[in-house]
């Protein structure tokens, strides 16, 4: 410690900070690119490794089929293990029986199987489920068994002879890992090459975001070995230290001059990582690849954004449905939460507090409650609303049936009724600090009641109100509740939203990556309107001020 | 490799507790599985046969999921306390799990060997548990004859791709409930019953002739059925694009708009209402439904009446106890589920949790004692069996949203029933990616 505390009086401490900052981004940036690459290597190890085993089970499947069990163990040579199952027949019941393991070869004492009785149920049932289905194709599916310190695969194939099911032959191979693609003592060297490069740019040019630029891509470049790749990443750890050394050498200076304070925060900041930012970014990393794990690349961004003919309903209307629910949500609540507030904010009423409490429970009551209580109130024969409006001589209506205007309707009566609370406390509590002399001021200018509420009341109001509608309509945008639980999205999903139809993909379809790729974009369009919003209205910097 | 590693130290530790059954254990392992089983299989005396060991055998605990209720759990939970004082060598302890979140609880905690060693459930998520890596397997562990005391129809459902996956407790399909206050008898076709019951309804008084939910699939199939089709072709493709399915759509929509017996917006707690308010002469329910008539209505239960000379299909559901596949005490948990499903835990489940049990003999007996159970048996022989795979989760909602469409809606038939078809053979197409 001392060390670099004379170091830094030698060298200038805000040089030596900006270099480790961006030789930091660096580590993170090369770092990420070099998992990728060895993931990429590895996967594609794998697969050829698996592609092999499988070809090599169905070949000697194709042998099992022409001359025998015995002939298969014999070619199979390297296999650590090979079984060869014969098939049975379905009794009355469609049950496989009377298959034997007529070879199980294990010619790798780590795959010697623990409980031989278990490891020729396994045998049979796989066996029964090929006899069901003699696809070789659509069967290849691979077990992975980890022992200490190996991984074999297992395949296996159908032997299928002029239709007729002939058995199974099972082979298992130890799965080597391929060498790394990239060593670590060349990412080690890169690192310490970025930080060189960047010190040298920052003496010799004194710019902070250059030196970072410069070292980061150059360290990258260096860490991946100049591929097509390595030139993207580049690129990209280039932006993120151009664009991050400074904020973060910022960092790293208040870390050594206060560190409690950083200490304090940490817990915070701990919790944020743990819960909200991994989490986030596994949603992210998943939209990138389907429910099996295999990676698609944009292809279910594609499928959003051109949906097939088939589809009830697609994205684009959708998002409509979502933008006219979040609008007229919104409107609804400010404009009846407001005008509740300037009631409840007269000096002359009397029970206020009785008027809030009471104003104040559709919020307090838990959501989905509301909403299944409000789905029963719609019932078209016995819902309490078209009982009201009977009272009226007007005739019932059918809720939730088959138009979306109604399901849309109910969705959104019981929708306002649960956020026009959240809308009315906010107003009334910023309307009981605005100070009373600026109506007086006010009225002796001789502004009436009407100007004193657009000219005071109003941009008062303001700081408060633009938070609270961003807040609401955030909310808003994403009422999965009230969707799911009042119309169910019907008539033919024609009422989803954006976030409901998220979940249809996931829990009906079963397509998680598919779902995450809706959620990411979910998350792209609120962020852009969040940022609209603050640009447009400065909302954040007014409550502040 | 873990599990089966604690698989074999527990089967082990078993072993060694167990060594006086020898002639069970090691020698031929490929007939011990069953013959054990089937000595378990004999409730009365399950641990009488083998000599009594000196010292106390280690008693094994495997721990049961359900979603039962009422009777029915009342049932479970008394030949559970029965099978655990009758013997040393297995004692399940019951978990009661909520019916919403059971699939999920299960599809996530027994991948990870974290759920149950046993559960019960409907049969219809086999496939799809198949798949998941929830089940074991049985068809090893029981023997041909064990399965001999079940209805054939229970047990075929329960085989997925030609292994067997549970033992069968009970099966449930819907039957005719109805008012015996407003309607004395029940007629035997459809056309007499419509005629019947538009004589006694008022509906503008809330008086229905026959209620239940027209709008979900899994009553419609009563009709698709009569009129010959069905869900799944040959092929295993959904078959909804039919003219079977255009004229039982046109049959149902007449119940509503033709015949106005129908009334819209029904779920299940709005039919128990209006059945024990005696605002409905009829309706379609399954055999939950009897505990759920208040107490004094009398009403009588019947096979649904025959549309134009043909006998409607309701879908057949089974429950069934699964043994988990990642659990560590599989030959206990075996022991277990063939006491559950066995004749005298079907016999208290019958009398007391009233459930139409698998077992044939408990049956028969149980339907001689109770007119209504007979009919529950009657009407299961004609049942279709519930398709189980993991497909058929995929038909669901886009059927239910052509069925309310098109009975409730002014949706065309031909067209709706295209569109539900082209949707359902997209999404079983991009099903897992």
């Amino acid at each position: 410690m001392t060390q670099s505390v004379e170091s830094r009086r030698r060298l200038g401490a805000p040089q030596v900070r900006a270099a480790v900052a961006a030789a930091l981004i660096f580590a993170v940036v090369g770092g990420c690119a070099v998992g990728v690459v060895r993931y990429v290597a590895e996967r594609e190890h794998r697969a050829a490794l698996l592609t092999e085993i499988a070809t090599s089970a169905e070949a000697a499947a194709q042998r099992l089929a022409a001359q025998g069990p015995e002939a298969v163990a014999a070619a199979l040579a390297d296999a650590a293990a090979v079984s060869v199952v014969t098939p049975g027949k379905t009794d009355a019941f469609g049950i496989s029986r009377g298959a034997e393991v007529a070879v199980d070869l294990t010619r790798d004492p780590r795959m010697a199987p623990a409980d031989a009785e278990a490891h020729r149920r396994a045998l049979l049932a796989r066996n029964a489920e090929l006899a069901s289905a003699p696809d070789a194709a659509a069967q290849r599916r691979f077990e992975q068994v980890e022992v200490p310190d190996a991984l074999f695969a297992s395949a296996v194939a159908p032997a299928v002879a002029d239709g007729r099911y002939l058995g199974m032959v099972r082979v298992v191979v130890e799965l080597r890992p391929g060498e790394p693609a990239i060593s670590m003592a060349r990412f080690g060297a890169a690192v310490a090459l970025a930080l060189l490069l960047a010190l040298a740019l920052l003496f010799a040019t004194g710019n902070v975001r250059l030196a970072g630029a410069a070292g980061g891509a150059a360290g990258t470049l260096v860490a991946l070995g100049l591929t097509a790749f390595a030139g993207w990443t580049a690129l990209a750890a280039a932006g993120a230290a151009a664009l991050a050394t400074r904020p973060l050498a910022g960092l790293l200076h208040g870390l050594r001059t206060q560190p409690g304070t950083y200490l304090y925060v940490a817990p915070a900041i701990l919790s944020m990582v743990v819960l909200v930012f991994i989490p986030f970014a596994m949603g992210v990393g998943l939209s990138f690849f389907d429910s099996r794990g295999e990676p698609v690349g944009l292809a279910n961004f594609i499928e959003i954004l051109s949906p097939p003919a088939t589809a009830d309903t697609t994205f684009y209307w959708t998002f409509g449905v979502t933008v006219l629910w979040t609008v007229t949500n919104v409107v609804l609540h400010v404009s009846i939460g407001l005008g509740l507030a300037l009631l409840l904010n007269r000096p002359d009423l009397r029970f206020k507090g009785v008027y809030r409490v009471l104003l104040i429970v559709p919020w307090a009551v838990p959501n989905y409650i509301t909403a299944l209580i409000w789905k029963w109130m719609f019932n078209t024969q016995y819902g309490a609303v078209n009982a009201f409006l009977a009272l009226f001589g007007l005739d019932g209506v059918d809720w939730l049936g088959q138009s979306f205007a109604t399901n849309f309707a109910a969705n959104l009566i019981t929708n306002t009724w649960l956020g026009f609370p959240f809308m009315m406390v906010v107003a009334l509590g910023a309307l009981q600090s605005i100070p009373k002399d600026l109506y007086e001021a006010a009225h002796i200018d001789g502004a009436s009641r009407l100007q004193a509420f657009r000219h005071v009341t109003l941009p008062l109001l303001k700081p408060a109100l633009v938070p609270a509608i961003i807040l609401g309509s955030v909310w808003t945008f994403n009422m999965f509740n009230v969707i799911y639980l009042v119309s169910g999205g019907g008539p033919d999903n024609q009422t989803n939203i954006l976030i409901t139809e998220a979940y249809h993909a996931f829990k009906v379809l079963g397509r998680s990556g598919f779902a995450a790729a809706y959620s990411l974009l979910i998350f792209f369009i609120l962020l852009a309107y969040g940022w609209m919003t603050n640009r447009v209205t400065k909302a954040t910097e007014g409550a502040y001020e | 490799m873990k599990i089966r590693l604690g698989a074999i130290a527990l089967a082990a530790a078993l072993a060694l507790g167990a060594c006086d059954k020898k002639e069970a254990e090691a020698p031929k392992p490929a007939e011990a599985p069953s013959a054990s089983v089937a000595k378990g299989a004999e409730p009365g005396k399950p641990a009488a046969e083998a000599p009594k060991p000196e010292a106390p055998r280690e008693t094994v605990e495997v721990v049961l999921w359900h979603a039962y209720r009422a009777g029915e759990k009342d049932a479970l939970e008394q030949v559970v306390a029965d099978y655990n004082a009758a013997q040393q060598e297995v004692a399940v302890r019951l978990q009661a799990v909520p019916y919403d979140p059971f699939v999920d609880k299960v599809r996530i905690t027994v991948p990870r060997g974290q759920g149950p060693d046993l559960f019960i459930f409907a049969h219809n998520m086999i496939g799809s548990w198949v798949e998941e890596g929830v089940l074991e397997p049985l068809s090893g562990h029981v023997s041909p004859e064990t399965l001999e005391q079940f209805t054939p129809q229970s047990v075929k459902a329960l085989v997925y791709q030609q292994n067997l996956y549970g033992l069968p407790l009970a099966f449930k399909s819907l039957a005719l409930f109805w008012n015996k206050a407003l309607m004395p008898e029940a007629p035997a076709t459809m056309e007499a019953l419509l005629e019947a019951v538009t004589k006694v309804q008022k509906p503008d008084d809330g008086l229905h002739g026959l209620v239940y939910d027209a709008g979900l699939l899994y009553n419609h199939a009563v009709w698709i059925h009569a009129f010959g089709g069905r869900v799944f072709d040959e092929q295993h493709q959904p078959a909804f694009a039919t003219p079977e399915q255009e004229k039982a759509l046109a049959f149902a929509k007449g119940l509503y708009t033709q015949h106005e017996v129908l009334p819209k917006g029904m779920n299940g707690f709005m039919v128990t209402s209006l059945f024990n308010d005696g605002k409905a002469v009829a309706v379609l329910n399954g055999p939950w439904f009897r505990a759920e008539i208040k107490a004094g209505l009398d009403y009588g239960v019947a096979t649904i009446p025959t549309v134009e000379g043909r006998a409607p299909a309701p879908l057949l559901g089974i429950e069934a106890v699964f043994v988990s596949k990642t659990s560590a005490k599989k030959e206990a948990a075996v022991k277990a589920a063939l006491h559950l499903a066995g004749a005298a835990s079907a016999k208290v489940r019958l009398e007391v949790g009233k459930q139409p049990v698998a077992h044939a003999e408990a049956l028969a007996a149980g339907a001689a004692a109770d007119p209504v159970m007979e009919v529950f048996r009657k009407q299961a022989e004609v049942a279709v069996i519930m398709d189980a795979s993991p497909e058929m989760q995929l038909v669901w909602s886009a059927a239910d949203m052509a069925i309310n469409g098109v009975i409730f809606g002014d949706k065309d038939a031909k067209d709706a029933l295209a569109r539900a078809q082209a949707k359902m053979v997209e999404d079983i197409g991009k099903r897992g990616r």
